[in-house]
């Protein structure tokens, strides 16, 4: 009996405490462990909203620059005009650009549709029309605008486009960001 | 002399208080140095955001003054800035040929500022 109370651990209150300690360290350190977690996952959303908004823009403004002066109405409604907003909708934008791929030029059109950008165009030797998404579905779009300055020839300022663009990402990722665009052809009077 | 615990310390008292130790100082160690890490990426990661904002706002000030026809004519300058919708604000400086212009015609400059980050973007020509 002795050796057995010789061998005796701990008593009930030096055990209470230490479990408390124990816990309240423990609950601590997995609450920052999770807030930790949770701000991780959040920056990767970030960073994923980023890309893709860098990269929109950035296509966005390269087409926007080489657009070229519709002298025939053949894709804006009226003839002498460098961009339009499509029925007036300033979520949309039509211009036209020298298409690469097709070796002539087409019709472009930048829009929102359903919160993804898409676009659009028309060959203007074919007529053909293709489509394309610019972002992804983790992006939603909840706003896009297109001003236009100096969008006719008989003014004489170079045409501008000032771009709005107002997003969501995964895990409530929030970004709104803007930037101008200036037609780079010289718009004088033809 | 051996009944004396303290000549004779057994090999097996207060391990368990050592281990316990070592594991809380273990997980503690993990956990603090993981959230360091992942709290950093998310500083850098917002002050990136800034700087996207930033660098859009300063590319907006050279954009709109570029391509004026009378040549390019700053009106947003440090004094009075000009904002953007989402915050962001912007002024440029235009400078003729001299001693920190080493250009044919102007030297742009143009200072995005959103929150605490700024970007600039000179354009010579």
């Amino acid at each position: 009996m002795d050796n057995v109370k010789n061998k005796a651990g701990f008593t009930l209150v030096e055990m209470i405490v230490g479990i408390t300690i124990f816990s309240i360290i423990l609950s601590a350190v997995a609450g920052l462990f999770a807030t930790s977690l949770k701000a991780q996952r959040s920056n990767l959303a970030v960073e994923e909203s980023l890309s893709q908004t860098s990269y929109v823009l950035e296509y966005m403004s390269r087409a926007l620059r080489m657009a070229k002066k519709d002298l025939s109405a053949s894709c804006l409604s009226l003839r002498g005009y460098n961009y339009e907003n499509t029925n007036n909708d300033t979520s949309k934008i039509k211009f036209i650009k020298f298409d690469y791929s097709q070796n002539y030029d087409a019709c472009y059109e930048f829009s929102l549709q359903g919160g993804i950008l898409q676009e659009s165009r028309t060959s203007l030797q074919t007529g053909v029309k293709t489509t394309q998404n610019l972002t992804s579905a983790n992006l939603a779009i909840n706003q896009l605008v297109f001003k236009l300055t100096g969008e006719n020839q008989n003014n004489d300022i170079q045409p501008r486009v000032v771009i709005v663009l107002n997003l969501a990402g995964r895990e409530n990722s929030q970004l709104q960001i803007q930037t101008t665009v200036s037609q780079r052809n010289l718009d004088v009077n033809e | 002399m051996n009944n004396i615990p303290m000549f004779n310390p057994s090999p097996q008292k207060g391990v368990s208080i050592f281990f316990s130790f070592m594991v809380m100082t273990l997980l503690l160690s993990i956990a603090l140095g993981l959230s360091s890490i992942f709290l950093t990426q998310v500083k850098i990661s917002r002050d990136i955001g800034y700087s996207v904002v930033a660098f859009y706002a300063a590319d907006t000030g050279i954009e709109q003054i570029l391509m004026q026809r009378s040549g390019p004519i700053s009106s947003c300058t440090k004094i009075s800035p000009c904002f953007l919708d989402n915050g962001a604000e912007y002024f440029t400086v235009v400078k003729t040929p001299g001693l920190d212009c080493n250009a044919s015609n102007y030297c742009i400059t143009s200072i995005g500022v959103y929150k605490e980050t700024r970007r600039a973007i000179e354009v010579d020509f």
